[in-house]
């Protein structure tokens, strides 16, 4: 287990900077997942703390000792892929072992070890198989074990569940984010589901062009969005135009905006007088009883898509002002009533 | 249930005309000479009446064609392990690398296909010979003082052979290679091997069946080539092929001539055999 720190790290790739001086902390035993779009980078990131790509500039730093330069395979990572890359000539045992016998591990501690990974992935009694013989799921479990039972002090994961189907991909976010919670080791999950990331880290990484956009909690990155290119990455999004008419020291703001006066949350960097674009989650907006909500508009539905557990609403409010909403499924109406919505002001959010 | 039966013969249909030119190209000439290497010889006309063992026997108890079986086998593993050698990194390097110079790669390789057999021979022996290129190259830097007789014996048939074979190497490996998923070896690394024995526990194993997929058609094609032995072998570079023909051709004794290919053909597939026995191991568990 171990602290994982990245100094300016610098990566390219003949002309294409794909890196721009990463700088990042991942704490002891912190499950931290690097989500962007296609292309920003977090393979790359991931690559250059395997040792598989080395920086142009900057410095990997475990525990504090500078492993910029050293070869993968003097690293004591574990490394899960995308395309579970299990070998396919060696049974389940035989793919276990390889990383034991790689550390020169005597057999019968390799065997204990193996029973032991083998039964926190519940995959006792498939020992002999071969990786052909199990389904996606499995070998996603037989490719995590794989990198536990060496016990590598950080665990390295790229887009583990992006081939299987949406079930079981469900199950196994919390299967993985379970297991690391349990043997309590350093993670770095490469993701582009904003979901996947969610629920799963302690700490978010926003990676947009070979750049970190914010770093924070998923309530943080979820809630209180650094800008509307983050915001948009991360979940559904209303934006909300308006100018700030005053300001508490708390960041409570008043605000006349587009759809008439809001009340709204704001960074200590917003003052009053400003035009700014307010972040409002589509799920954060309340129907029938709003006793207690800053925000109530009369509104007009549009159209209803039922979505099994939820509904998602698109609303006219302040004359003529689209926006979305997801509401409980028991939300009865149709198109062309009228409703009253609301919203609290701490779920308005200012973008800086 | 009724529409396997049909379904069974149309497939069977597909297969015929295949199966036609195999039987009359490949049975049909094996079996002829299977049969006249049971002939008796004879001096008017190709054989005699009878049947018998004894043009089996006399070249078992041949030294001389004892010697020539055991140098053309050591040959083809000669050539075999060369191409090997030569190959397998250039297979490796065309399926992993992505870059600009792969098309003349694969130009250079396929190249020695691209020209008449005898006219590529007849430019090794402008190279190979006393006062060719490569015993002047190597005299004028001064490495020799006297030129090296690399034509007429094995060195000047390996060489030659080695370069026009290397491409049925390196294809049905590059194909192979290509096939295996280049993240099992990062995987590998990631588990701390080092590159050579990632490659070695890993990867090598895993490209066994395009080593052995090619290792067998340069082995096969190497002991049944009768051009390039017989421009460059000279008297003591003389494979079996170069003589069933002299037997054929110029002796006309077909019956010997064909017991002598009977010879080399079975050796071939025991040496084929055992080289499968020993690599089954590796292959055995591959999907
Ligand atoms: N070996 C390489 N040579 C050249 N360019 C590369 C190489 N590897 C990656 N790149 C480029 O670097 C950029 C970042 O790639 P990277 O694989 O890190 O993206 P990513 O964020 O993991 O994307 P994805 O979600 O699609 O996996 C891309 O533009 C990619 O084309
Ligand atoms: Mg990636």
């Amino acid at each position: 287990m171990s602290e994982l720190r990245l100094n300016a790290v610098r990566k390219r790739f003949g002309n294409l900077e794909v890196l721009k001086a990463i700088d990042l902390t991942v704490a002891n035993g912190e499950f931290v997942s690097l989500l962007g779009p296609s292309g920003c980078g977090k393979t790359t990131t991931l690559r250059c703390i395997a040792g598989f790509e080395f920086p142009a500039d900057g410095q990997i730093l475990f525990d504090g000792v500078d492993l910029t330069q050293t070869a993968p395979e003097k690293r004591d990572i574990g490394m899960v892929f995308q395309s579970y890359a299990l070998f396919p000539h060696l049974t389940v045992q035989e793919n276990l072992s390889f990383g034991l016998e790689m550390r020169n591990i005597p057999e019968p501690e390799r065997k204990r070890r193996i029973a032991d990974v083998l039964g926190m992935v519940q995959l006792v009694g498939f020992e002999e198989r071969f990786p052909r013989e199990l389904s996606g799921g499995q070998q996603q479990r037989v490719a995590l074990a794989r990198a536990l039972v060496i016990e590598p002090s950080v665990l390295l994961l790229d887009e583990p569940l992006a081939n299987l189907d949406a079930a079981l991909r469900d199950d196994m976010r919390f299967f993985i984010r379970d297991l690391q919670q349990r043997v309590g080791i350093t993670a770095i999950y490469v993701t582009h589901d904003q979901s996947e990331a969610i629920v799963m880290s302690d700490r978010i990484v926003v990676m947009f062009d070979g750049e970190i956009a914010q770093v924070g909690s998923p309530k943080e990155i979820h809630d209180r969005p650094i800008s509307k290119r983050v915001a948009e990455f991360v979940g559904k999004s209303n934006f909300l135009k308006g100018k700030v008419e005053s300001r508490r020291t708390d960041g409570a703001v008043m605000l006349a905006a587009e759809i008439g006066p809001i009340h709204a949350t704001a960074p200590a960097t917003t003052s009053a007088g400003d035009t700014v674009e307010c972040l409002l989650r589509p799920e954060s907006m309340r129907t029938g009883a709003l006793d207690g909500l800053e925000n109530q508009f009369p509104a007009r539905v549009e159209d209803i898509i039922f979505l099994g557990n939820s509904v998602s609403v698109h609303l006219t409010i302040g004359g003529g002002h689209r926006i979305l909403a997801l509401l409980p499924a028991d939300f009865l109406a149709v198109p062309g009533d009228e409703v009253h919505i609301g919203f609290s002001a701490a779920n308005v959010w200012c973008l800086p | 249930m009724s529409g396997a039966a049909p379904d069974a013969r149309r497939a069977f249909l597909l297969v015929v005309p295949a199966l036609a030119l195999l039987v009359a190209f490949f049975v049909l000439p094996y079996f002829s000479i299977i049969i006249m290497s049971f002939r008796e010889p004879a001096t008017q006309g190709v054989h005699g009446g009878g049947f018998t063992l004894a043009n089996y026997v006399s070249a078992v108890g041949d030294t001389f064609i004892l010697r020539k079986l055991g140098e053309t086998m050591l040959l083809g593993v000669g050539v075999t392990v060369i191409t090997l050698l030569l190959g397998y990194p250039v297979a490796y390097h065309l399926a992993r690398m992505r870059s600009r110079w792969n098309g003349l790669l694969y130009t250079f390789i396929l190249a020695p296909l691209l020209v008449g057999l005898v006219v590529r021979t007849f430019g090794w022996m402008i190279i190979l010979s006393n006062g060719g290129v490569a015993n002047q190259a190597l005299s004028w830097l001064g490495i020799i003082d006297d030129p090296l007789r690399l034509m007429n014996n094995y060195v000047g048939v390996t060489i030659a052979l080695a370069h026009v074979l290397l491409p049925f190497l390196i294809l049905p490996l590059l194909a192979n290679i290509q096939a295996i998923n280049p993240e099992v070896e990062t995987a590998a690394r990631s588990l701390g091997a080092s590159r050579w024995r990632a490659f070695w526990r890993v990867t090598l194993p895993l490209s066994m069946p395009g080593i052995q997929a090619g290792a067998i058609l340069v082995f096969v094609l190497s002991i049944s080539a009768y051009v390039t032995p017989a421009m460059l072998g000279g008297g003591s570079g003389r494979t079996m092929s170069v003589l069933v023909v002299q037997y054929l051709v110029e002796n006309f004794r077909w019956p010997a001539g064909a017991a002598l290919a009977i010879i080399l053909a079975v050796a071939a597939i025991v040496t084929v055999a055992l080289f499968f026995a020993l690599t089954h191991r590796v292959t055995r568990k591959l999907p």
